[in-house]
C-alpha cells in the first residue's frame, strides 16, 4: 500500500515537473518568438500579449494565449530556480521512488521468502506424511515378512525335528536289526557243529506242543 | 490192509526203499515158489538179506503171511500208496539228531498230529538251535536264529540292563 502511494506521489511530482518544464519551454519559445517579431518588417505581437521586448527592453514577450511575466523578473534566474526545483523534485521523487522500490522489493522478497517457506513447509509436511506412511508400510511389510520368516523357521524346525526323529528311529531300528543279526551270527558261529540237541529236547517238544493245533489243522487241510 | 508204520521208518526215502525192496522180495518169493523153494523158511522170518526196515515191515504181517509173495506185494503197494498220498513234514534241526530223538519226535507227531505221518529230517547249522517244521503249506520256524531275529530290540534292551 505504501509502495503504491509512493508511486502515485512520484508520478504526481514527475507530472508537475513535466508541467513546469513545459511551461519553461513555452516561455522560452515565446521569448524567442518575441525577439523575432521586434525585427524590422516582422509581424506585430498578438493582441493582448505581454512582451518584455516591446514594453520593456529586457522583458520577454508573452506567449500567445499565455501569461505575460511582470517586468523585472529575472528569467534566467527563474529558469535556474525552476530547474533546481525540478531537479530537486525529480531527485526527491526518484529517491522516494527508490526507497519505495527498495522497500517494495524488500517486502516482496520477504513475501516470496515467506511464500516459499510456506510452500516448502507444506511440501515438507506432505513429504513427512508420505515418508511416515511409507515408513509405516515398510515397517508393516517388514513385520509381515518377519512373521512369515518366523513361521517358516518354525515349520522348518518342526520338519527337521520330525525328519530327525524318523531318521533316528530308522537308524535305531537298523542298528537293532544289525545287532540282532550280528548276535545271531555270533551264536551260530560259536555253536558251530557242537549243538547239543539232547539239551534242546525239552524245548523242541514244548515248541511242538505249543503249536500242535496249528500243525494238526495244517496237516488235516492238506488232504 | 491198514497198519501202523514203525517209528524207525519215517522218511520218504526209507519208505521208497522198503517198497522197492519188498517188491523185489515178493518177486523172489514167487520165483522160489515156482521152483518149490518156498519151504526154505518155514518159521516165516524175513530173510536176512533184506534191510532192517523191510524186515520190521514184514514182521508186521501175521506169521503165515510173512513168506507170502502176494501179502508182501500188497504191503509194498500200500507203502507206495502212502508215499503217493500220505501226509508228510520236514523237520530241520541244527545238528544231526540221534536215533532216540528222531524216534521221539516221530512218535509225538504220529500220536498228536497224524498217524503214519512221514517225517524227513534235515540239518542246517545256521538255525543255531530249535526246530523248523515245514508242511506242504507252511513253515513253522521255532529256531533260535528266528527267535533272535524276530525281536531285535530284545538285544538292545538286554544291553540296557547290563
Amino acid at each position: 500500500m505504501i509502495t503504491m502511494t509512493g508511486l502515485i506521489i512520484g508520478l504526481i511530482v514527475l507530472g508537475l515537473a513535466v508541467v513546469v518544464a513545459l511551461m519553461v519551454r513555452a516561455y522560452r519559445s515565446d521569448l524567442h518568438s518575441g525577439q523575432g517579431a521586434a525585427a524590422p518588417g516582422g509581424h506585430p505581437p498578438a493582441h493582448g500579449a505581454i512582451t518584455a521586448k516591446t514594453e520593456h527592453q529586457h522583458a520577454p514577450a508573452p506567449a500567445p494565449g499565455g501569461v505575460a511575466l511582470p517586468p523585472g523578473i529575472d528569467t534566467p534566474a527563474m529558469e535556474q530556480m525552476a530547474k533546481a526545483v525540478f531537479e530537486k523534485a525529480v531527485n526527491d521523487a526518484a529517491g522516494e521512488f527508490k526507497q519505495d522500490v527498495h522497500g517494495s522489493s524488500q517486502r516482496l522478497s520477504d513475501l516470496i521468502v515467506r511464500l516459499t517457506t510456506n510452500v516448502v513447509e507444506e511440501e515438507l509436511k506432505v513429504y513427512r506424511t508420505e515418508l511416515a506412511s511409507a515408513r509405516d508400510a515398510a515397517l508393516e511389510s517388514l513385520k509381515q515378512m518377519q512373521t512369515a520368516i518366523e513361521d517358516k523357521q518354525k515349520e522348518l524346525e518342526q520338519g527337521v525335528g520330525t525328519e530327525m526323529a524318523h531318521r533316528k528311529d530308522y537308524l535305531l531300528e537298523r542298528l537293532d536289526t544289525r545287532l540282532g543279526a550280528a548276535v545271531a551270527a555270533y551264536i551260530v558261529e560259536s555253536l558251530g557243529q557242537g549243538v547239543d540237541l539232547g539239551a534242546q529236547r525239552a524245548y523242541l517238544l514244548e515248541s511242538l506242543e505249543r503249536h500242535k493245533a496249528d500243525l494238526k489243522k495244517d496237516l488235516t487241510d492238506e488232504l | 490192509m491198514s497198519f501202523k508204520l514203525p517209528t524207525s521208518i519215517h522218511s520218504q526215502d526209507q519208505l521208497q526203499f522198503c517198497a522197492e525192496e519188498l517188491h523185489a522180495h515178493a518177486a523172489v518169493l514167487r520165483s522160489k515158489a515156482a521152483t518149490h523153494h518156498a519151504a526154505a523158511n518155514p518159521q516165516g522170518h524175513p530173510p536176512d538179506e533184506l534191510s532192517l526196515d523191510s524186515q520190521i515191515l514184514i514182521e508186521l504181517l501175521v506169521a503165515d503171511k510173512r513168506a507170502d509173495a502176494a501179502a508182501i506185494e500188497a504191503l509194498a503197494t500200500e507203502l507206495e500208496a502212502m508215499l503217493a498220498h500220505g501226509a508228510r513234514v520236514t523237520i530241520t534241526l541244527a545238528a544231526l539228531a540221534s536215533r532216540a530223538l528222531r524216534t521221539e519226535l516221530v512218535e509225538w507227531m504220529r500220536m498228536n498230529l497224524k498217524a503214519n505221518l512221514l517225517v524227513d529230517f534235515h540239518v542246517n547249522p545256521d538255525i543255531a538251535g530249535g526246530i523248523v517244521i515245514r508242511t506242504t503249506n507252511r513253515v513253522y520256524d521255532f529256531s533260535f536264529r528266528h527267535q533272535l531275529l524276530a525281536d531285535t530290540k530284545r538285544f538292545t534292551k538286554a544291553l540296557d540292563h547290563v
